[in-house]
């Protein structure tokens, strides 16, 4: 029909066109060009996944649980506990080999240790399963694609949080989530209004580890003159002991006693600061596997990330100061659900947010919130911010099974 | 049969047949061949308004997407790197359920535009009668005008028509720049075509531009004549 090599005096014929046809053809080149990239670039994807996956084998499972990280081994063990009680079928995929230092898993409940990385979603993206229970968020979206052979996907959330500080698209294609709590649930729909998606189911579900959490609790030391405030910064470059160095840590421990938490990943990434850190002399240092002992011992937490502040504040009813960096959302979904941290705001009695400027007003800060604490207000919070505390592992098991009959 | 030749039996010859129609009408009625390409160009682009308007207006929708998603493309390109931007990318193409091969594919009128536009070329250039036919100051119809002390005037006139149609078109400097930059490569590419080509064509764009004024400014800026007669116009989009 058009030929474009039927020219005369070397004109092709595609030149006599108007402005609206030539922008249209560019358009159109345009998209051959880039259709053809992404096809180049999915084709050496598929390639290198089928390699990673090589002669795997699968087995049917009825709900596996995937869990990417031994931390996250808290908020699965007591909903899998759960599951177990409920005789339901439940098979445990860990990117990591689970030995004899992990808390053994029910009778019945079965094991599988996966590669981590792209050779385990490789297995996982095979696999199949009635429900595919996991925290690891943008399923569908980088490696960790949709099996044909799972018929639903259940994200579990492993921290109270909302979905404002999270990677771009990192819930949209689960068919349901297990909210912690309203904000998270709120923060869902409208990303699904924003981005026009069909709405997933959302459970009002609460933090499993929290559970846990509680009934571990270790009863609150006996009052003494001297307050003891706990530091568990994240680690990084906006992290409190990168900041301010450790000179923060010596001014505190002049007023009250410290213990000091070093996070576990910076001894990996900031060797050197871990180290000037564990030395600090005049503080008590943790470095135990769970904060639970350093937390019972604390009446004030001083921190920077979201996961310890709110165990801090909710599991163990306790004051936060909180060193506010403000975080650019500009790359996260917080970006399209604009604004500011809806949990920060409503949190702000207890969790209280100190400037980077205000830092060296800290010990009047610390006695200033530990003079207004109140447990009966964090607990009136607590009732309105998170779903059924110390109760949501029962919950989710529940759920699942409804999700299973439904299927 | 060649499938080349069986496309050209079916999709061309009936409109080849059309447009000798008209040119032969026109030829009958218009006192000389100029003025009759001149009325053929007006009466096919009279024809074609409703594709011009339906392509218009897919195109407009499909700017409107592509600027929603372009703004996207570019915050994600702006935080991240590597395989991650390549995957969230191609989560907001998801998302938009757009791909641009379809897009490619949807755009139907495109191709039928491109179809006439070529029936267009065929006829005239398989027309002897321009030769040694004067037009106005233009010695030969089947020859450059030549008509700025040897330059050639209605390839510019074209351009200009054609920049400022493709300005009327679009506010987004990326179009506009875009447009210019074909413009002028059409420019090299016809400067040296025959002055028939270049009488239909240019009045061609013309009408574009006229069309694109119309759209325009056709509400504020002209008398209430005018209005109703761009008011008809765009109608027939």
């Amino acid at each position: 029909m058009l030929d474009p090599s039927r020219i005369q005096g070397g004109l092709p014929v595609f030149a006599y066109i108007d402005p609206g046809t030539g922008s249209a053809l560019v358009y159109v080149i345009s998209g051959v060009v880039i259709s053809l990239y992404f096809a180049m670039r999915g084709l050496y994807l598929r390639l290198r996944e089928a390699v990673a996956r090589g002669a795997a084998r699968y087995e049917k499972c009825c709900i596996a649980i995937h869990g990417e990280d031994p931390r996250y081994e808290i908020t699965f063990l007591p909903v899998i506990h759960c599951l177990a009680e409920r005789g339901v079928d439940v098979t445990y995929f860990t990117m990591y080999e689970r030995d004899d230092s992990f808390d053994p898993l029910p009778a019945g409940v079965k094991h599988r240790s996966i590669p981590p990385g792209m050779v385990g979603y490789a297995y996982l993206n095979h696999l199949a399963a009635e429900i595919l229970v996991t925290t690891t968020p943008q399923l569908d979206v980088m490696t960790f694609r949709r099996s044909r052979r799972v018929r639903h996907y259940c994200h579990l959330p492993h921290a109270l949080g909302e979905s404002r500080y999270v990677r771009p698209y990192a819930y949209d294609f689960f068919d349901s989530v297990m909210c912690c709590g309203r904000i998270l649930e709120r923060n869902i729909r409208r990303m699904e209004e924003i981005r026009q998606l069909p709405q997933k189911r959302l459970f009002a579900t609460g933090i499993p580890h929290y559970d846990i959490l509680l009934r571990e609790r270790p009863p609150d030391r006996a009052a003494s003159e001297r307050s003891v405030v706990l530091v568990a910064p994240s680690w990084g470059p906006m992290s409190i002991f990168e900041v301010f160095g450790t000179s923060l840590v010596k001014a505190v421990a002049r007023h009250y006693d410290v213990i000091v938490r070093p996070h576990p990943q910076m001894e990996r990434s900031q060797p050197e600061l871990y180290s000037e850190v564990v030395q600090l002399e005049g503080v008590t240092v943790d470095t135990g596997r769970t904060p639970l002992s350093a937390m019972a011992a604390a009446d004030i937490l001083i921190s920077d990330i979201s996961g310890i502040m709110h165990e801090f504040a909710f599991v163990h009813e306790k004051p936060v100061l909180l060193i506010d960096h403000r975080r650019d959302v500009d790359g996260l979904e917080g970006y399209l659900l604009g604004g500011d941290s809806e949990l920060k705001e409503l949190c702000r009695e207890f969790i209280t947010p100190v400037s980077p400027s205000e830092v060296d007003k800290l010990p009047a800060l610390i006695a200033t919130a530990m003079h207004r604490h109140s447990r009966q207000r964090i607990a009136e919070v607590r009732e309105d911010l998170v779903y059924n505390f110390g109760r949501s592992a029962p919950t989710a098991a529940r759920q699942l099974q409804e999700i299973l009959q439904c299927l | 049969m060649p499938l080349s030749l069986v496309l050209e039996t079916v999709l061309l010859d009936p409109v080849l047949t059309i447009f000798r129609h008209i040119f032969s009408f026109w030829q009958g009625h218009a006192p000389d061949l100029g003025l009759a390409l001149v009325a053929f160009s007006l009466t096919i682009n009279l024809l074609l308004a409703p594709i011009y308007g339906e392509m218009e207006r897919y195109e407009a929708s499909q700017s409107e997407r592509r600027t929603k998603i372009q703004r996207e493309v570019e915050r994600i390109r702006k935080h991240f790197r590597g395989r991650e931007r390549y995957f969230y990318i191609r989560t907001i193409y998801r998302h938009y359920k757009y791909s641009p091969a379809v897009a490619m594919l949807g755009s139907g009128s495109l191709l039928l535009q491109i179809c006439v536009f070529y029936t267009a070329y065929r006829y005239l250039r398989d027309q002897p009668q321009f030769a040694g036919v004067a037009f106005g100051s233009i010695p030969s119809l089947a020859e450059p005008d030549r008509l700025l002390w040897g330059v050639n005037l209605l390839p510019m006139l074209m351009t200009a028509a054609n920049i400022a149609s493709a300005f009327l078109r679009s506010n987004e400097r990326r179009q506009r720049i875009q447009a210019s930059a074909l413009a002028a490569m059409f420019l090299v590419l016809l400067y040296s075509s025959p002055a028939a080509m270049l009488v239909y064509w240019t009045t061609n764009n013309f009408v574009s531009l006229v069309r694109s004024l119309a759209r325009r400014t056709g509400r504020q800026v002209w008398p209430s004549a005018w209005r109703a007669g761009f008011a008809r116009l765009a109608e027939l989009d």
